[in-house]
């Protein structure tokens, strides 16, 4: 069975307007250089989507965190490497010849972002998970609320310590029950950033 | 004949350079200050130590904290942020407090040498007596380090250290800090920020073909850094034109994320990670609201 299409002349160009839209976003950047600036360019909105609500991600916000996980994941590691065959650099590519003389340091960076997508929607998951049940909630006394001054410290400012992780304590709710700690959706963003901000630092012009 | 020319000649190059030698040498520097210590907040202390880059800078990757920063790659060759630790031999534990803040903001050594500028001395010159004080309590109470500096490796001519007492006198630009009354105190705050201790201009502003800084207070960014690279300009109207606005200026000094979703590379990733990250909402929003300001500089 065939499905008719209506309109082929204005569906091709379209799709020739958007192809030309999405070339011309990237200096003109065509064929593998330009499908990894595409490729870089989608990483870029799913930290532009983070930016603000990574810190304190509402209910509402767990669809985009693991919407945007996902995206990360399916962009990173072997799907990005991929798109840097040697020597690739013509055109408006911004990427430096070093990334294949580190080729090793380079695949590390970009199989650290997959990992960090993949605990990302590990993160979105768990806080989605159902509040905790009134019986299992330990009470917790009455501290007064620290200003942001108070709550550095003089170790991690001079680099003699690092912070400490937040971690979600293992938790019991009324029908699961989760024994692995997941780090917060902030710090793994903060990760995420960093890992892209170092590849950067390294390998891009 | 012939040879009484050469040496007549000979005679004339070498009273020259030893003259130069000696003029350069003895060419005067600022008077030390001699600044009595006062008592400093160590927590304090490590904030602006985090503030001004002194971790960053004089911390290689993996080191201790303070104990030697990595190579400074410029035109002139390459600097080494010497160990600030309070190890008597390798560090500046045999300092005074004295010592301490003319090195800071005089950027001259103990033994009254001037410092390379890649140094930022001119800009921790606005630094006030009580965040001298304040540095040199955190530095105090880090563990000491004996980790020998690295030499700078710097080619003939800049290689002469007593060159840089002439290029003070022609190019220095010590930052003055005087609060503007008709803005408000958080446009202030920020200014001193900018322009004192985050030295933000070492970067953004264009350095002249031997390192001195421009006349003009404008951050429009430098094509032609000392190592090679290219800085954006910072004025107002470019910021607001690549898309920044106050809270957004805040999130990309807090985690170095650009307000399309880029990241920035390079040394300004390190200043994000290893300096403003670290730095209080209150000061990133000063610090935003000066460099945005459209109206006026």
């Amino acid at each position: 069975m065939t499905k008719n299409i209506s309109y082929p002349w204005p569906l091709a160009c379209g799709v020739l307007l958007v192809s030309a839209m999405a070339a011309f976003g990237h200096g003109g950047a065509t064929g593998i250089v330009g499908e990894r600036m595409m490729g870089m360019m989608m990483l870029g909105e799913q930290v532009k989507v983070l930016a603000p609500i990574a810190d304190d991600p509402g209910p509402d916000d767990l669809g985009k965190v693991r919407e945007a996980a996902a995206m990360i994941e399916m962009h990173a590691g072997a799907a990005m490497t991929d798109l840097f065959p040697e020597g690739s650099i013509e055109g408006p590519s911004e990427a430096k010849p070093d990334i294949w003389e580190r080729w090793e340091e380079f695949a590390a960076y970009s199989n650290l972002l997959g990992e960090l997508g993949r605990e990302l929607d590990d993160a979105g998951e768990a806080a989605a998970l159902p509040p905790l049940v009134e019986a299992d909630v330990v009470p917790v006394s009455a501290e007064p609320t620290l200003s942001e001054w108070d709550r550095m410290d003089f170790a991690v400012l001079m680099g003699l310590a690092t912070p400490e992780v937040i971690e979600i304590d293992p938790v019991s709710t009324a029908s699961i029950e989760t024994t692995a700690a997941v780090r917060t959706v902030a710090a793994i963003y903060a990760d995420i950033t960093k890992t892209c901000a170092s590849c950067h630092a390294a390998f891009r012009q | 004949m012939k040879m009484n020319r050469f040496a007549i000649g000979l005679t004339a190059v070498l009273t020259l350079a030893a003259t130069g030698f000696l003029v350069m040498e003895n060419w005067p520097l600022p008077a030390p200050s001699n600044l009595a210590e006062i008592a400093g907040d160590p927590k304090r202390g490590a904030y602006l130590a985090r503030l001004s880059g002194c971790i960053t800078c004089h911390t290689a990757p993996g080191a201790a904290p303070l104990s030697g920063g990595a190579a400074l790659v410029s035109r002139f060759g390459s600097f080494y942020a010497p160990n600030i630790t309070p190890d008597p031999e390798a560090g500046i534990g045999g300092w005074t407090f004295a010592q301490f803040e003319r090195a800071v903001r005089q950027g001259i050594s103990p033994e009254g040498d001037p410092y390379y500028p890649a140094f930022p001395y001119e800009f921790y010159a606005s630094l006030t007596d009580r965040d001298v004080a304040d540095l040199w309590s955190a530095i105090r109470q880090t563990p000491a380090v004996p980790q020998e500096a690295t030499d700078h490796q710097v080619g003939f001519p800049f290689n002469i250290r007593s060159g840089i007492r002439l290029w003070r006198t022609f190019f220095e630009r010590p930052v003055e800090y005087r609060p503007d009354a008709s803005r408000s105190d958080s446009w202030n705050r920020g200014r001193y920020l900018v322009w004192g201790p985050a030295h933000c201009a070492a970067c953004h502003a264009p350095r002249n073909i031997i390192g001195g800084l421009p006349q003009s207070q404008e951050l429009t960014g430098d094509p032609a850094m000392q190592d090679g690279g290219r800085s954006p300009s910072i004025t107002p109207q470019a910021l607001t034109a690549r898309g920044y606005t106050l809270p957004s200026l805040v999130q990309s000094l807090r985690t170095g994320v650009t307000p399309d979703g880029d990241v920035f590379g390079g040394s300004m990733a390190e200043v994000v990670h290893g300096s403003t990250k670290f730095l209080l909402t209150d000061h990133l929003e000063d610090m935003a609201t000066y460099l945005l300001d459209l109206d006026a500089r």
